[in-house]
């Protein structure tokens, strides 16, 4: 029970982590373009590595809120079938989209640790980081996303009996 | 290959599995299958395809969407739109049309513009014995116009997939979006002759200009954004990304400092719920970019060209076909999703017959606007059906009238480019 409980609260510990993440990744988007935009039409200068710090913190940002999505059950989907099924169906249903996103999620995660061992070779034009930067972003969120379907995988059986 | 790829993905979005899933999937089943692919290029065409400055314009129009919408600006709008429009035959459908045209001046999108405006103004209508379904299929045609009137979501979509200006889409949507409101608000005022629509006949609100001077100082605010972001792109001052962060700013400051509706421990939420919208589009974008890239591979521009030459070899033909087939998928499939699956078949197509991309970039987006409001799956007439309490059967009964408007000016925007391409072509080098 104590470890159940324990695991509870690592889970929420995580969610509160994540959410800061992507208020601060937000928040660096936000701030960069208008930094950028001050210093081109007032300053009259521009940012070399502006854009691309925005364009960055983007792609970190959707990965790191997929896995959000998906426990808010807010990604886009057509429910007609489902409106119609019965309890039982929907059951199985959603059992097969849980075990869907942690298969998808764990493949992701094998396929671009490929993709974040070339990018420690290159470096971005602008910022002058090395790639693996930008796509350990993929990684993780990834990583998040097999973790909350590992939870919602626990409680969906769990609510069965 | 390339047709069970497609039919595969088609339908287990239609079963319910959610749409970045399903892509994802079949992207994973299609790299590991096609030889000489390697399963690690399916990561890589993903952050290709999301590392676009141009696609920023989304997560920054959404922002400033939430900002706004935290203030009760719908409501405001709603009540500007009465005084505006109440006194006339069906006052109340006319307010919800322009309601929505205003509101999409700060969501950019259908399913946004008919949830906020409805849920206003459904008890008001049905207060008047405006029929239910009625109220929602007035409701789901005019938030058509979130899509159409800038900035859109769709549009930012479309511009950063196809290599498209963006800006340019916005101007091209202008006319095209007024047409719409006059539209749908004739074919409202058109149902008041009908002996059974006699409650449109009952008009109560006196026009008054002195009430209209009175409840502009509520909405100036909202009205002023379109000014700043169309400004901004018609003087060649702003791109789109850089009106979109112009936006957000302008939008924080009037509700934080003027509005005082946002304070700073709603921020949090805020940027939460934006981030979860953006991804949802974006998240798509990005598996569907990998997707187009083996389609691309397998020759699927090739293969679709070869059908539309069986049928046609001219350019009207063509875009006619090209139309029918965007408006019959998503009239079974969410739209967003075929739009941006076709996006690179289409950009293929026009750059052959020399289209002018923003008359076909209009054409196409509001064609799987109409589609997304067509039955059998019509998921705005849901959203509305839903807020209006009513049975979908019921909605059925009354939609026809205004999807059969929407598609007359479609063929309209069809047979006159000059409708969508005049202002971006004056403005847009």
């Amino acid at each position: 029970m104590t470890a159940k409980l324990l695991v509870g609260k690592c889970y929420h510990l995580l969610d509160d982590l994540i959410k800061y993440a992507i208020v601060i990744v937000f928040l660096v988007m936000v701030l960069t373009g208008t930094a950028q935009v001050f210093n081109r039409y007032i300053l009259n200068q521009s940012l070399s590595w502006g854009e691309e710090l925005q364009k960055f913190s983007h792609i970190w940002l959707i990965f790191l809120t997929i896995p959000l999505a998906y426990k808010n059950r807010a990604h886009l989907g057509m429910n007609l079938f489902y409106r119609k099924m019965s309890k039982q169906s929907r059951f199985i249903f959603d059992l097969i989209i849980h075990l869907l996103w942690l298969a998808f999620g764990t493949v992701m995660i094998l396929i671009t640790t490929d993709l974040v061992h070339i990018g420690s070779l290159q470096n971005s034009p602008g910022l002058g980081i090395k790639m693996s930067w930008v796509y350990s972003g993929i990684i993780i969120g990834n990583f998040y996303l097999v973790l909350t379907a590992l939870r919602n995988l626990v409680s969906h059986l769990g609510s069965a009996s | 290959m390339i047709a069970g790829l497609f039919i595969a993905l088609l339908l287990l979005i239609l079963i319910g599995i959610p749409v970045y899933l399903v892509i994802g999937i079949i992207c994973v089943a299609g790299f590991f299958l096609i030889p000489d692919v390697t399963l690690s290029l399916f990561p890589q065409k993903i952050f290709a395809t999301t590392d676009s400055f141009s696609l920023l314009a989304l997560p920054y129009f959404i922002l400033a969407g939430e900002l706004m919408a935290k203030g009760g600006m719908s409501r405001k709008l709603v009540a500007f739109a009465e005084t505006l429009v109440g006194h006339l035959r069906g006052g109340l459908g006319h307010a919800s049309i322009l309601a929505c045209m205003a509101f999409a001046n700060i969501t950019g999108s259908a399913a946004a513009s008919t949830s906020a405006i409805g849920s206003i103004l459904i008890e008001p209508m049905s207060e008047k014995k405006y029929k239910r379904g009625f109220s929602a299929s007035i409701l789901a045609t005019a938030g058509i116009v979130g899509s159409i009137i800038p900035p859109s979501m769709v549009m930012i979509v479309y511009g950063s997939m196809a290599g498209v200006s963006i800006g340019g889409l916005f101007l091209a949507g202008i006319i095209p979006g007024v047409l719409i409101v006059i539209g749908l608000m004739v074919t409202v005022y058109l149902h008041s002759f009908f002996p059974s629509f006699a409650e449109l006949r009952e008009t109560t609100i006196k026009f008054s200009i002195k009430k209209v001077f009175q409840t502009l100082p509520r909405v100036w605010v909202a009205l002023l954004a379109p000014v700043i972001i169309l400004g901004g792109i018609l003087g060649g001052i702003f791109t789109a990304t850089e009106a979109g962060i112009v936006t957000c700013l302008y939008s924080f400051i009037v509700s934080a400092f003027i509005y005082r509706s946002v304070k700073l421990r709603d921020i949090p939420g805020i940027l939460i719920s934006a981030a979860v919208t953006t991804t949802i589009v974006v998240g798509i974008i990005g598996v569907a970019g990998a997707f187009g890239w083996l389609l691309t591979y397998l020759d699927f521009n090739e293969s679709i060209l070869k059908l539309l030459l069986v049928f046609s070899g001219n350019q009207t033909m063509t875009l006619i076909l090209l139309v029918l087939i965007m408006l019959i998928l998503t009239m079974f499939v969410e739209s967003l999703a075929i739009l941006i699956i076709m996006i690179p078949v289409i950009v293929y197509i026009g750059n052959l017959f020399g289209f002018d991309p923003y008359y076909l970039g209009l054409v196409v987006i509001m064609a799987t606007q109409i589609g997304a409001t067509t039955p059998p799956v019509a998921v705005v007439l849901f959203v509305a059906t839903s807020i209006a309490k009513t049975s979908y059967e019921e909605t059925l009964r009354y939609c026809v009238p205004f999807i059969l408007t929407l598609i007359l000016i479609l063929i309209v925007i069809i047979a006159l480019p000059a409708l969508s391409s005049w202002i971006p072509g004056v403005f847009i080098k």
